[in-house]
């Protein structure tokens, strides 16, 4: 799937964001880390993908009509077994007609359910005066309501990532703290240089949230990835 | 002399003044010729005012267009109204100048886009005819090598920092406020719309200029953010570069699809661009101030945070001064006991701390050797001191109102600052003065200004709190630490 490819496809429907199976998909082929997501389009087919990237899995709501999925009920998690699937997947779909009634729904994402890490935020954007930008964050409420986020310019250089991770103020939780162990920040500067890789490659890319990445001991993956396109 | 293509406009062989008032004119903007006469201009180059109207000016013959004047005119500033300047372009085009600054204001600025398009034009007319243009909307330049300046009381002795402004009124500020301090200018600019030169070419001509040292710039909203990046990338590599933004816009952009997008704010990226360059970013007037005083001289060689703090100021203030320091994330460390055993044997006085801070007045055939000591002492970086005097409190019944005369403040100044330029040579500390201004200074028998001229002759920077000390080294620490892997520009 090459970017050109997505990009001509989202702009023929009149998208400018791309949907999750679309992202994710020019994410890993980026060699950013993302949890394996797949469409799904029946509950037949939802099964055998759950199967397929693993147990436990979190279903999503497909739909271009649709931009906050928990908001619908469209995202159920931990999900263990073929049952659990099939009745979640009738579920999501009930929910977001529900929502939004006239909503097109282009299917349910099914997609291996990544542990829980330390939640971060990698993101980018593009600024009216400096071009694109990358930012970098802890996820949920230090994000949210604290806004503790640091940005670069791109192309970012490997000290400009690792200043991005220790500059904001509550680095000291990635160092680990009441116990848990640090966070990888290795797999956080290599996702940070990537994304700078993949905007500077695609200036069609206006927008990118890597959000949230888990950060393990070892290693991190992004959970959800939303990308948004120039019009064009 | 640099070998910048834009070097000679700092360097005009003569200078045309078109749209002198016909009238009286007074007050501090726009009396440019006025200003060339006050640095005297016309002892190295040809200055002529130009106006239709009147046959002389301050004594010298007006001419009635740009082209009645005497080849060659290399510098045009322009005080002519907005619908005169497309004909004062063909005239420079015809007289063949290299520059033209257009105080002239009116153009792209008001958001008429009749008028931006002129501006436009015009610039373009000027381009193919390989003149710069400066402004519109602007003062222009202060060349105090080439007696260039664009307001009264500006020195004619140079210096080694260099000034680019969006705003004339901020770059004057500036310009005072700085020479306030002993600071002094290789070049300030004042560049208002920034039709064609801009911050990234000015930024681009400090880089290269052997005249200046340090760089200090005032921006509003950045033309070509790419180009003014790369430019300050290039500048911020070799030399300390200070940055004043103004004008904050709202957080986040509201077309933003992503969580990045809404969380990009203009004030939060400029920050980072600059961090990113190697930049410092003031901001408040004052930080610029102080951060251009601290580059400027050995405050610059500050590695950490261990401040000793010496100077009677009494108890109370050594508490507030000490907080001061701990609040920016600097400490005041206690001095070794052997250090505090060596102090008593000058200072036996009670009363007094000689533990840190160091609240006392030593007598003055002690000073040097107790100031020695404090700087060597383990875990002091730097040394805070009010320069020491010799000043006594004036005996009983004696009128303190007695001014010194402008000679003995001066001698007074030197005698301090070269005592503390010793001392931080003497013992490789770097020490940092505090200057309190006005009366509570002339209670300690000194003249700030005297004082700060002084001190920054010696390389000594001079603060009017120990809270903007703090601050200031707290800053200049950070901007080491994120410069790690740039060169260092700091020795």
């Amino acid at each position: 799937m090459s970017v050109e490819s997505v990009v001509n496809q989202a702009r023929s429907e009149a998208r400018s964001l791309l949907n999750e199976i679309e992202a994710k998909q020019l994410l890993h082929e980026a060699g950013i880390p993302v949890a394996r997501t797949v469409l799904a389009a029946t509950q037949e087919q939802a099964r055998a993908q759950a199967a397929e990237v693993g147990y436990p899995v979190v279903l999503k709501i497909v739909s271009p009509d649709i931009a906050h999925k928990s908001d619908v009920g469209g995202v159920i998690v931990g999900l263990e077994n073929e049952d659990a699937v099939s009745t979640a997947f009738d579920e999501i779909i009930a929910n977001a007609t529900n929502a939004v009634p006239n909503a097109t729904i282009t299917g349910v994402a099914v997609q291996h359910m990544a542990p829980a890490g330390t939640e971060v935020i990698v993101g980018m954007t593009t600024d009216p005066q400096f071009g694109p930008v990358v930012m970098f964050g802890l996820g949920g409420i230090m994000v949210e309501v604290l806004k503790d986020v640091s940005f670069r310019v791109v192309p970012l250089e490997e000290r400009d990532a690792e200043q991005m991770i220790d500059e904001i103020r509550g680095s000291a939780i990635l160092a680990g703290v009441r116990g848990q162990p640090p966070a990888d920040k290795v797999a956080i500067k290599s996702a940070l240089l990537k994304v700078s890789e993949f905007v500077q490659a695609n200036p069609d890319v206006r927008e990118l949230d890597l959000n949230p990445m888990m950060v393990y001991a070892d290693g991190a993956i992004a959970v959800d990835a939303r990308i948004v396109i120039d019009d064009g | 002399m640099s070998e910048h293509p834009l070097d000679p406009i700092f360097h005009p062989r003569a200078v045309a003044v078109v749209g002198v008032r016909s009238t009286q004119a007074t007050g501090m903007m726009g009396s440019f010729y006025d200003s060339l006469l006050e640095t005297d201009f016309p002892s190295i180059g040809g200055l002529y005012p130009v106006n239709p109207k009147i046959s002389e000016y301050r004594g010298a013959k007006c001419y009635p267009t740009l082209l009645d004047t005497p080849d060659p005119v290399d510098h045009v500033i322009s005080q002519v109204p907005a619908a005169v300047v497309p004909e004062l372009v063909d005239q420079c085009v015809a007289k063949k100048v290299r520059s033209i600054h257009f105080f002239t204001a009116g153009f792209s600025e008001t958001g008429d886009t009749d008028m931006a398009e002129v501006e436009l034009q015009m610039i373009e007319k000027l381009r193919q005819a390989g003149i710069r243009a400066i402004g519109p909307n602007c003062m222009g330049m202060y060349v105090p090598s080439s007696r260039l300046a664009f307001m009264s009381g500006f020195p004619t002795e140079a210096g080694n920092v260099f000034l680019l402004s969006q705003s004339g009124a901020n770059a004057g500020e500036i310009v005072h406020g700085l020479v306030g301090r002993g600071v002094r200018f290789s070049k300030a600019i004042s560049y208002g719309n920034g039709a064609d030169l801009r911050a990234h070419d000015f930024l681009d001509y400090a880089a290269a200029d052997p005249e200046s040292e340090v760089v200090a710039a005032y921006i509003e909203g950045v033309q070509d953010g790419r180009a003014f990046f790369a430019a300050l990338k290039r500048c911020a590599r070799v030399k300390p570069v200070v940055i004043l933004k103004g004008g904050r816009t709202q957080s986040g952009s509201h077309a933003a699809h992503s969580h990045t997008g809404s969380l990009a704010g203009s004030i939060e990226v400029f920050d980072a661009a600059c961090r990113q360059a190697g930049a410092a970013r003031a901001e408040t007037m004052d930080e610029l101030h102080d951060l251009v005083v601290a580059a400027s001289t050995n405050t610059r060689l500050v590695t950490g945070g261990g401040v000793a703090l010496f100077g009677g100021g009494g108890g109370g203030f050594a508490v507030l001064s000490a907080d001061a320091i701990d609040r920016e994330g600097l400490s005041v460390p206690k001095l070794p006991q052997t250090a505090i055993d060596e102090m008593r044997e000058y200072i036996p006085v009670a009363g007094s701390s000689v533990n840190n801070p160091i609240d006392a007045f030593p007598p003055e055939e002690h000073l040097e050797s107790m100031l020695r000591l404090v700087a060597n002492a383990e875990g002091i970086d730097t040394v805070f001191m009010s320069p020491m005097t010799g000043w006594r409190p004036p005996p009983p019944g004696s009128t303190s109102d007695e001014e010194a005369s402008q000679a003995e403040k001066d001698e007074i100044a030197t005698k301090a600052a070269s005592q503390m330029r010793r001392l931080q040579e003497d013992t490789g500390t770097p020490v940092v003065g505090i200057m309190r201004s006005g009366r509570m200074a002339r209670m300690m028998g000194m003249d700030a200004d005297s004082m700060s001229e002084a001190a920054h002759r010696e390389r000594i920077g001079l603060y009017s709190s120990v809270a903007r000390a703090a601050r200031t080294v707290a800053q200049l620490l950070d901007w080491k630490a994120y410069r790690k892997g740039l060169p260092d520009i700091f020795e």
